[in-house]
């Protein structure tokens, strides 16, 4: 059995203690840190790599297997929690920037399915299903919040909080506005996006978007950078 | 239950939901159950397509303290927050 210890507060990190012959498959960019007997192959489970590599959102999904003995440490690159999925035969969708890494016996879907494409600066939102046994663990940026959804009781979560949804859940995006010059979170976008997402299930929600964040920074910057900067085609 | 099934955070004894994540911890069993029906279902195919015609629906039970139908399986009652019976999920 690998051993995981969830460490940390407010910048949580998790580190995975692998026996000889125990894998598990991670994102390479959130590796931190391994003994130097804990081997990476760029080596996708089910051959699956090559359509997992596309570009998302201006970073790459890379799949990377991670194989005993030794320990291997994940994080994010900013501060948030840790949060680990236990998977009995059911799936889950994941937002494909906070997958941190996965046991060998969950099997990821190959296609990363976009939802939404067009919003966000036209990109949409990258899920990547996983499904099997074994326990999953994604990084919530900032923090997590989370809703239990009865059968049909419905939620609408800001497109960009979206962290992580159980498979059989039913989603929809829905726009409100469409004025180019909403300034949400101090991102300029054409209105307000939202992802309905419909019970039975559980939803697991950023406290912090990754846009808004990095539209707060760009408003911050001195002047002398120049006049603006351009996110996602929006001039901020 | 000792730990919030959503996010792992440690829970406060007598709540009803995770004060880390906001988590209601007492239909989490029960809605849990309804997902994995999804996949325990016959007509299941390889591709673990979930079967919503098939899907089970909530089993109720009467509360001790108040009498609401409250789903099954719950720690807490829902509607009063009275301790339904010690039961441990896991
Ligand atoms: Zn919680
Ligand atoms: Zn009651």
């Amino acid at each position: 059995m690998v051993e995981y210890r969830i460490l940390g507060y407010d910048m949580q990190h998790v580190r995975a203690y692998l026996q000889q012959g125990e894998t598990i498959f991670g994102e390479g960019g959130h590796v931190v840190a391994k003994s130097p007997s804990v081997s990476i192959a760029f080596k996708a489970q089910g051959g699956l790599l090559k359509s997992l590599e596309r570009e998302i959102t201006g970073s790459r999904f890379f799949i990377t297997e991670l194989a005993g003995p030794g320990m291997v440490e994940f994080s994010s690159f900013l501060p948030g929690r840790v949060i680990q999925i236990p998977l009995e035969g059911n799936g889950i969708k994941v937002e494909s920037n906070s997958f941190l890494f996965a046991e060998s016996g969950v099997q990821y879907s190959a296609s990363l399915a976009s939802l939404g494409a067009g919003i966000l600066g036209g990109e949409g939102i990258f899920l990547a299903t996983f499904r099997g046994r074994g326990n999953v663990f994604v990084h919530a940026l900032g923090g997590v919040s989370s809703y239990v959804l009865k059968q049909g009781e419905e939620i609408e979560v800001e497109a960009e909080h979206l962290l992580a949804f159980d498979e059989n859940m039913q989603v929809s995006v829905t726009r409100l506005g469409n004025l180019r010059t909403m300034i949400l979170g101090a991102i300029e976008q054409e209105g307000l996006f939202f992802v309905k997402v419909t019970g039975p299930g559980r939803v697991w929600v950023h406290n912090v978007s990754i846009g808004q964040l990095v539209g707060k920074i760009v408003r911050n910057l001195p002047a002398s950078q120049g006049p603006g900067l351009n996110i996602g085609g929006f001039q901020i | 239950m000792d730990k919030c099934p959503m996010c792992g955070a440690r829970l406060q004894q007598g709540l009803n939901y995770c004060e880390a994540c906001g988590a209601d911890i007492t239909i989490y069993q029960n809605v849990y159950n309804d997902v994995l029906n999804n996949y325990s279902q016959p007509t299941q195919t390889p591709g673990y397509q979930p079967s919503y015609q098939a899907y089970q629906q909530t089993q109720y039970q009467t509360c001790p303290h108040c009498g609401a139908q409250i789903p099954q399986g719950v720690q807490f009652c829902p509607n009063c927050g009275k301790e339904v019976k010690k039961r441990h999920f896991w």
